[in-house]
């Protein structure tokens, strides 16, 4: 008789407890947040921020893992924009198709504007919405031409690492650049292509 | 972090091993469940076996919760696997045309494999109309092209349709399969038996 | 387990919660390690377009359907569901084999002949794989891995096959009872 499936009321037991835990657990929850207090802490972490040698290093190396993202507007994107820089406009953001970028592992993603602001602003969203490995182009793109594209020469006096900074910044201009001298406005630098990395892989389905 | 495979935490040149092993394991739990006989899985219909309502849904419901669990613990997010997108028309004359042929054939496509691996001669005719209706279907995608595509939903979970959190979703299916177990195990006690 | 003779070792099944528990649990972890559910008539489409391929490799790189499928350099058959297929053949034998339950017949029931059953099976097998491709998928893959991820269309493919099931089946009793 039906009271001696014991496989049955075992199964009932086990599955009714397993779905209440979830009703308990996770009931109208979006586990995909990040809730306010780690946020606030997070946003004042200084380390979210990556100075603009550090990113101009990066893109001269060629460094595989970096992503650069350009959250201004397609117009300000295509007049000038970082090497190898996607453009995902602010008022983008969070549309599904850009997930692969932002949540591309071993990726760490650089966010950049004119200055700090619009960076910011998508860096709450996206850390909201549970994305790591994400950083700010400290100063945005008006920093980096300042630092790199006319950089101020150290006083004589200066420390060796201020020298050598110097000296950096230099080269990074030849590079940009392509060794024209100075006052290179960014209008009249190259267009750059956009980047469109392919996904890094596609889960296909269904039989 | 998982998949493991898409998010490269496992080599994807290890994807055709974990295939083959897991349509191993996939083969061995269909056949000892007596997958392999049409008999038994046509049952369904008829009342007298019941063996495809349990297997089918107990996993259902298994891997559901277990798939909500992963998502709650942040193991694997729900949003990246893949979720068969919704083409409404094509999935309704899909479903129906896949019912005429489940009681013809007695089989559907996984069940028919291991039948004609353990020497079901009908589960090797049917594998060979399996063949012939994809080929039916190739040769005249011109034709079914259209509704094919049509009323495309995209990859959309029932729960968002209805309006209601996965989690409670999941405990109602859950409700209702394990009624329904049970009331199909009285007619299966019931039911005349059948020698096969 | 309601089979009638229970000495009989080839009618001995796994019981059915366990068998439900135990495929639940490995779709679960094929989601966890690929990202995707289990499959079967995919194998046989990519079987169907290799050898479409194979024979008129023209017609099927024009062919709007089948130039999906192949590329350049990599048979259509090296696809996950095809070697996911290889090991199903293999567990299934090897369970059968423990079991002892291979043994070449056809099945039927006594009130239809082989012949007939054999008519209706390679029928079936048609209808199912031409509504598979509708699907997008069969049992395994659509409705089964799809109700499971708690796609919709699982659910409607899932809907469909057993209700058109359910309301044909008085039909076709003669086939089975």
């Amino acid at each position: 008789m039906m009271m001696k499936d014991k496989a049955y009321w075992i199964l009932t037991a086990v599955l009714l407890m397993l779905g209440g835990g979830l009703l308990i657990f996770s009931p109208a929850g979006k586990p995909d947040e990040v809730p306010p207090a780690e946020l606030f802490r997070a946003m004042h972490d200084s380390s979210r921020f990556m100075c603009t040698d550090e990113v101009t290093r990066r893109i001269i190396e060629e460094d595989p893992s970096l992503l650069l993202i350009d959250v201004r507007n397609p117009e300000s994107y295509r007049s000038f924009s970082l090497p190898g820089a996607i453009n995902i406009p602010l008022t983008d953001l969070l549309l599904p198709e850009w997930g692969d970028y932002l949540r591309a592992p071993g990726m760490e993603k650089v966010l950049y504007s004119n200055d700090d602001i619009m960076a910011g602003q998508a860096w709450i969203l996206c850390t909201r919405l549970g994305i790591t490995d994400l950083y700010i182009m400290r100063g945005g793109l008006n920093l980096w031409a300042d630092h790199i594209l006319t950089p101020e020469a150290p006083p004589e006096t200066a420390s060796m690492e201020l020298t050598d900074r110097y000296r950096f910044r230099l080269g990074a201009r030849l590079y940009f650049t392509g060794g024209t001298g100075t006052g290179v406005s960014a209008t009249q630098a190259e267009p750059i292509p956009v980047v469109r990395r392919e996904k890094k892989t596609t889960i296909q389905g269904g039989c | 972090m998982g998949p493991l495979i898409p998010q490269g935490i496992i080599d994807p040149a290890w994807n055709n091993v974990f295939a083959l092993l897991i349509g191993l394991a996939f083969g061995f739990i269909l056949e000892s469940s007596g997958f392999s006989s049409s008999r038994k899985l046509a049952g369904v219909f008829y009342g007298y076996d019941f063996v495809v309502l349990k297997v089918f849904m107990t996993a259902v419901m298994v891997c559901m919760i277990g798939l909500l669990y992963f998502d709650y613990m942040g193991w694997m997010k729900l949003s990246s696997i893949y979720i068969l997108p919704t083409f409404l028309y094509s999935v309704i004359i899909g479903g129906v045309i896949m019912g005429f042929g489940f009681i013809l054939g007695g089989y559907c496509p996984g069940t028919s494999f291991c039948g004609a691996v353990i020497g079901k001669i009908d589960a090797m005719f049917f594998t060979v109309g399996l063949y012939l209706g994809i080929l039916f279907f190739s040769v005249l995608y011109p034709v079914f092209e259209k509704i094919y595509h049509a009323a495309n939903l995209g990859p959309v979970q029932v729960h968002d349709l209805i309006g209601i959190p996965a989690a409670w979703f999941a405990f109602a299916f859950l409700v209702v399969g394990l009624i329904a177990f049970f009331v199909v195990s009285k007619i299966e006690a019931r039911a005349k038996k059948i020698e096969y | 387990m309601k089979a009638p003779n229970r000495n009989d070792r080839s009618t001995r099944y796994l019981n059915p919660y366990l068998g439900g528990v135990l495929l639940g649990l490995l779709l679960l972890m094929t989601y966890f390690i690929t990202g995707r559910g289990l499959g079967a008539s995919g194998a046989v489409k990519s079987t169907v377009v290799a050898t479409v391929n194979e024979i008129t490799p023209e017609y099927a790189h024009r062919s709007n359907y089948y130039s999906q499928f192949i590329s350049d350099d990599e048979s259509p058959l090296n696809t996950w569901l095809v070697f996911e297929v290889l090991g199903v053949l293999a567990g299934a034998f090897l369970s059968g084999a423990l079991a002892g339950r291979l043994k070449l017949k056809v099945e039927h029931s006594p009130g239809i002949t082989a012949g007939t059953r054999l008519v209706a099976a390679t029928l079936g097998g048609f209808l199912f794989g031409l509504g598979s491709q509708f699907g997008r998928g069969c049992t395994s893959g659509a409705a089964l891995s799809g109700s499971a991820s708690l796609a919709l269309s699982g659910f409607l493919a899932m809907m469909g096959i057993f209700g058109t099931g359910y309301a044909i089946a008085w039909i076709f009793r003669k086939l089975w009872v």
